[in-house]
């Protein structure tokens, strides 16, 4: 696909929210919890699509706010708190990946693949088994590839935000989206085609 | 138009984000299949995501156990808390004798050097989180999910619990008098040792994570997923696992490992009155001595079994399978092969059956 030059779409305003971190360093009451309040269902939903584990995104979004939260006591540098917090939930996640050993990191298929005709958006929320369609086309990607996709399609952040989380260059961050997108893509199309194409 | 829309400007539209000449790239993605599909493509995943979100649910919940840590972490507390059973009550306060505080003062700047030394060492190994006084011989459970544990015999008659997690707290409670639990205020992630008396029982579940046995040589009951189990020294043993292998060096007594996919290894097994290894897909190997009384059953369906008798066994073993092959490394010379193998070593007196599909059979000295 040849790209045609168009301006970037607008990135979206994010308010640096200073105020509030420094209430956070002054150890004003309350002040963490409003933070809380305004960003853990974010990170928790982040996490969820990672560790593909209620139980899991539950046990590391909490361990991601203690680790914010000495963090920001402790002084450290921060310009947004979003995609700050999405980068420390990046790293509590790889603690408990790496800890797994029935991860699944299929980067095998790594050539372009060809899937089919996109799904109807519509007739796909119809399914029941939506969300185990999603966890499943998500468990097949590797750790760092899911990460940049949901980052991407179900955070919204920016290449660069991105590429900053996951410590890579924005070309590699566009490329290992546009492949995680392949490899999922390939994953809805087989089980939308019924299970004896989904293997 | 004649080239393809950019991808941004693709997601912006799947998100119905305005975009710049919108009504020029409406016009081609309305010509252009392969634009139109890759916009309906971006769609759909946007829907899956967000139904996903939509049914998250409240996260208010994990408040309170934040709250706590940051607290937690905030206290000036001891590094650690005893939860010694009860101890003899302290004798009498006396006013200090400063010539025996004199005498004593060589063996307490001694004592603090080998004390530094033993933190130091701690350190390395975890902070210490909990620790108990034991007496007599107790059972030890510990439950983890992904974290592994390690459990080591310890120096003296106490349960000591160490952890790499930051701020992690335990406790050890006594579930009655000789059943003590390890009981976690959140569930652990990384790495957990507990040290032990020798000889203690231990009953260990994991999901995932690794278990670490040393020498202990209690009687041992281990469930785990997927987790690896490696132990150096046991007593009677009940190993559950799905598809993490069990390898153990010594078993002293009665023997029950199953596992799915994983292997069994035992280097030496003594004293085994029974002992039952079986798994689905994992290779099996036993190493050890059996005669009077020793009845021993090995199931594999596609793993190779090989079975290893000292020089002092007597056993017959009998081998049954649809296709596995059978390899005598002993050359007893007793051996018939009809309808299933029949094999007897000295008088026959221990029974062995092993029982394949298309696993093979071999059996071997031990030392």
């Amino acid at each position: 696909m040849n790209a045609m030059e168009l301006p970037s779409p607008r990135a979206p305003v994010v308010p640096l929210e200073r105020a509030l971190i420094e209430r956070v360093r002054a150890g004003e009451a309350g002040a963490f919890r409003e933070l809380f309040r305004s960003h853990a269902a974010r990170v928790r939903r982040f996490l969820r699509n990672l560790l593909d584990s209620d139980a899991a995104a539950d046990e590391a979004t909490q361990e991601c706010f203690v680790r914010a939260h000495a963090a920001l006591t402790g002084g450290a540098a921060v310009e947004s708190l979003a995609p700050w917090l999405l980068g420390v939930a990046r790293n509590v996640a790889r603690e408990q990946q790496r800890s797994r050993k029935n991860l699944v990191a299929l980067e095998a298929d790594d050539e372009e693949q060809r899937v089919s005709p996109a799904p109807d958006p519509e007739a796909l929320l119809l399914g029941r088994e939506a969300d185990a369609l999603l966890s499943r086309a998500l468990e097949r990607l590797s750790d760092d590839r899911r990460a940049a996709l949901v980052l991407r399609v179900d955070q919204g952040l920016g290449y660069d935000d991105i590429a900053s989380i996951l410590r890579w260059n924005v070309a590699r961050v566009k490329n290992e989206i546009h492949r995680a997108r392949m490899q999922l893509r390939a994953a809805i199309a087989a089980k939308s085609n019924g299970p004896e194409d989904a293997r | 138009m004649s080239t393809h829309i950019d991808i941004e400007s693709l997601e912006a539209l799947a998100a119905d984000e305005a975009i710049a000449n919108g009504a020029l790239v409406a016009e081609h993605i309305a010509s252009c299949a392969e634009c139109s599909e890759e916009l309906a493509w971006l769609r759909s995943e946007r829907a899956l995501f967000s139904q996903r979100a939509d049914e998250m649910g409240s996260v208010d919940h994990l408040w309170d156990g934040v709250d706590e840590r940051i607290a937690g972490a905030k206290e000036q507390r001891a590094p650690y808390r005893e939860n010694a059973l009860p101890l003899p009550a302290p004798s009498r306060a006396r006013a200090p004798r400063w010539w025996l505080l004199a005498a004593a003062l060589p063996l307490v700047l001694a004592g603090a050097g080998t004390f530094a030394v033993v933190r130091r060492a701690a350190q390395s190994k975890g902070a210490l989180v909990a620790q108990r006084a034991v007496h007599g011989t107790v059972l030890v459970r510990v439950r983890t999910a992904s974290a592994d544990v390690r459990i080591d015999p310890g120096a003296d008659d106490r349960v000591s619990v160490l952890s790499a997690d930051r701020d992690a707290a335990a406790t050890l409670v006594a579930i009655d008098e000789r059943t003590i639990e390890l009981r976690f205020e959140r569930t652990p992630t990384r790495r957990v040792r507990v040290e032990v008396p020798r000889g203690t029982g231990l009953d260990v579940t994991t999901s995932s994570g690794d278990v670490t046995i040393g020498a202990i040589g209690g009687g041992t009951k281990i469930i785990t997923s997927s987790g690896d189990i490696e132990a150096a020294e046991l007593g009677a043993t009940d190993i559950t696992s799905t598809s993490g292998d069990v390898r153990v060096r010594s078993i002293v007594g009665s023997i029950a490992i199953r596992t799915s996919s994983g292997d069994i290894e035992v280097g030496r097994s003594t004293r085994a009155s029974s002992a039952l290894l079986s798994c689905t897909s994992g290779a099996i190997q036993w190493a050890g001595h059996c005669a009077t009384g020793c009845r021993l059953q090995a199931r594999s369906n596609s793993g190779d079994v090989r079975l290893a008798f000292d020089r002092a066994s007597s056993a017959t073993v009998r081998f049954e399978t649809s296709s596995g092959s059978f390899r005598d490394g002993i050359a007893t010379g007793n051996t018939l092969h009809q309808p299933s193998v029949l094999w007897q070593m000295g008088a026959g007196v221990g029974s062995v059956d092993v029982e394949t599909t298309s696993g093979s059979l071999a059996l071997d000295g031990a030392e």
